[in-house]
């Protein structure tokens, strides 16, 4: 299912979402979040009725207090806020949904609990009116035609080495698309299987490259030529660290980014914000397991498992987190790695590593979900593609 | 604070950028990216970004911003023009305007 990321569903000709379903899981975060932070009320009592003095117990105390607490009182709230964004959605479905603009504002006064329905109304019409993104973002808003650029004069396309060794060896820089959830699956399949990558990807006599991704399953043929290649597009980052951006050469990944736009069209609003599954489906044509907050997210030992397996594994962070040194918000990482000996998980930024954000970020697997990670792709292992 | 020109020579004439959530693009002297963008939590529900900024001359730096908001970096001023959190499904990003320095537009 495509839009995800940043859809309710689509499933055949439905757009939108059940609204009844919509608060009746709302109506379950806000129970469970009532229900842990009654369960955090309750271990702080008890341990305060323990019998027990001395430095082990104020160590204890103090870390329970300073770690645990916190953690489950903001998983609680969490859970609550989820719950309203719910009822909101709901509420603007219905609003969209019913012609007379005539709903049940009394139910959603109560589910919201003071928040005035006309608050709602508004804050929706005013971010419905004044989003800068409108118009579809154009050739002009990536800088224009590579080709037409400085650095992209004389270009030649059989410049662009498409070998295997390439393929696995390049580091990703992402461009002025919102294309994370693609290039971080093409990142993924480098890993696991490059070979498979120069196989779907050739230059033609004609100077033209043709590209094969897969809908459904089934293998799509797509010409990506240079001419159409973006100045601000996807890259190789060859710089380390030193983030010269215009120097940075066409990759595979490119022109696979190319293909994507060419084959889900019309415009770069195609490729812009979807899920970790996706990416890996398009890429790979063989079926990805999604799974995302309300369940089947996979623990540590099934991320090393699969990654044993040749498995390319991205992951989404939390859209609504607070902002982070480390991580971006509502971005698709790489899978790296695992460790278990440190219960860690090592995600790859598709940025590259020039970017204020660091392009490798080590998670314990203790807060993986916890506030970080809301949604997962686990591919099919290689023998499955194509 | 450095002045910059709205209405100023071409070379310092503003050139919009319309930066999308978690893409990054060249704006002047940096290379800025949109690392997450939301409502604020206890401030009116006022969205705000937070901006990822890689300038040679000024180094790295996280900016958390609001329509308004005003950024310096080596080239010039970068303006917020406006601010679109999280709202699926909505795009989310933001919309900026780079302003060469109107004294000295080479540094």
């Amino acid at each position: 299912m495509r839009d995800g990321a940043e859809g309710v569903g689509r499933m055949g000709g439905f757009l939108g979402a059940d609204t009844d379903q919509l608060i009746g899981a709302g109506e379950t975060m806000e129970q469970r979040g009532v229900r842990l932070e009654e369960i955090g009320e309750a271990l702080s009592a008890a341990i305060a009725r323990t019998r027990w003095t001395g430095p082990d117990r104020d160590r204890f105390c103090e870390s329970f207090e300073a770690s645990v607490l916190p953690l489950i009182r903001d998983s609680s709230v969490r859970l609550g806020t989820g719950a309203r964004a719910l009822y909101r959605h709901a509420a603007q479905q219905d609003l969209a949904s019913i012609a007379d603009g005539s709903i049940d504002s009394a139910r959603y006064a109560e589910l919201l609990e003071g928040e005035s329905w006309s608050d709602i109304i508004n804050w929706a019409q005013d971010a419905w009116e004044s989003t800068p993104f409108d118009d579809p973002l154009t050739l002009e808003d990536l800088g224009g035609r590579y080709i037409d650029s400085p650095e992209g004069s004389g270009f030649d396309p059989a410049d662009v080495d498409l070998s295997a060794e390439a393929i696995g060896s390049q580091v990703m820089r992402q461009g002025g698309l919102g294309d994370c959830w693609l290039l971080a699956g093409l990142m993924a399949a480098a890993q696991s299987d490059p070979d498979f990558l120069a196989r779907n990807i050739s230059l033609r006599e004609d100077g033209t490259w043709e590209v094969t991704l897969y809908e459904d399953g089934e293998p799509v043929t797509v010409t990506v030529s240079p001419d159409q290649l973006a100045r601000d597009g996807a890259r190789v980052d060859g710089d380390g660290d030193a983030n010269t951006w215009y120097d940075d050469e066409i990759g595979y990944m490119s022109i696979f980014e190319q293909a994507a736009i060419n084959h889900l069209g019309p415009d770069y609003e195609s490729v812009i914000a979807d899920t970790p599954q996706a990416g890996l489906e398009l890429i790979t044509g063989a079926g990805a397991d999604g799974s995302d907050i309300l369940g089947g997210q996979p623990s540590a030992e099934d991320l090393q498992s699969a990654l044993e397996n040749g498995a390319p594994i991205t992951v989404m962070t939390d859209p609504i987190m607070p902002f982070r040194d480390d991580l971006a918000s509502a971005h698709v990482y790489q899978v790296q790695s695992v460790d278990p000996e440190t219960d860690e998980v090592v995600l790859v930024n598709p940025w590259g590593d020039g970017a204020g954000k660091p392009h490798l970020v080590t998670v314990p697997m203790d807060f993986f979900y916890g506030n970080n990670i809301v949604m997962t792709g686990v591919g099919a292992p290689p023998e499955d593609w194509g | 604070m450095r002045t910059v020109s709205i209405d100023g020579t071409d070379d310092a004439a503003p050139a919009r950028h319309r930066l999308r959530l978690t893409a990054r693009a060249r704006i002047g002297s940096a290379v800025i990216g949109c690392t997450g963008a939301k409502l604020a939590e206890g401030d009116g529900a006022t969205p705000q970004a937070a901006l990822d900024i890689v300038d040679p001359e000024l180094g790295r730096r996280s900016v958390t911003v609001r329509a308004g908001d005003r950024i310096e970096i080596a080239s010039g001023a970068v303006l917020v023009l406006a601010v679109h959190p999280w709202d699926p499904p909505r795009p989310a990003g933001v919309d900026l305007a780079h302003v060469a320095w109107e004294d000295d537009p080479a540094t």
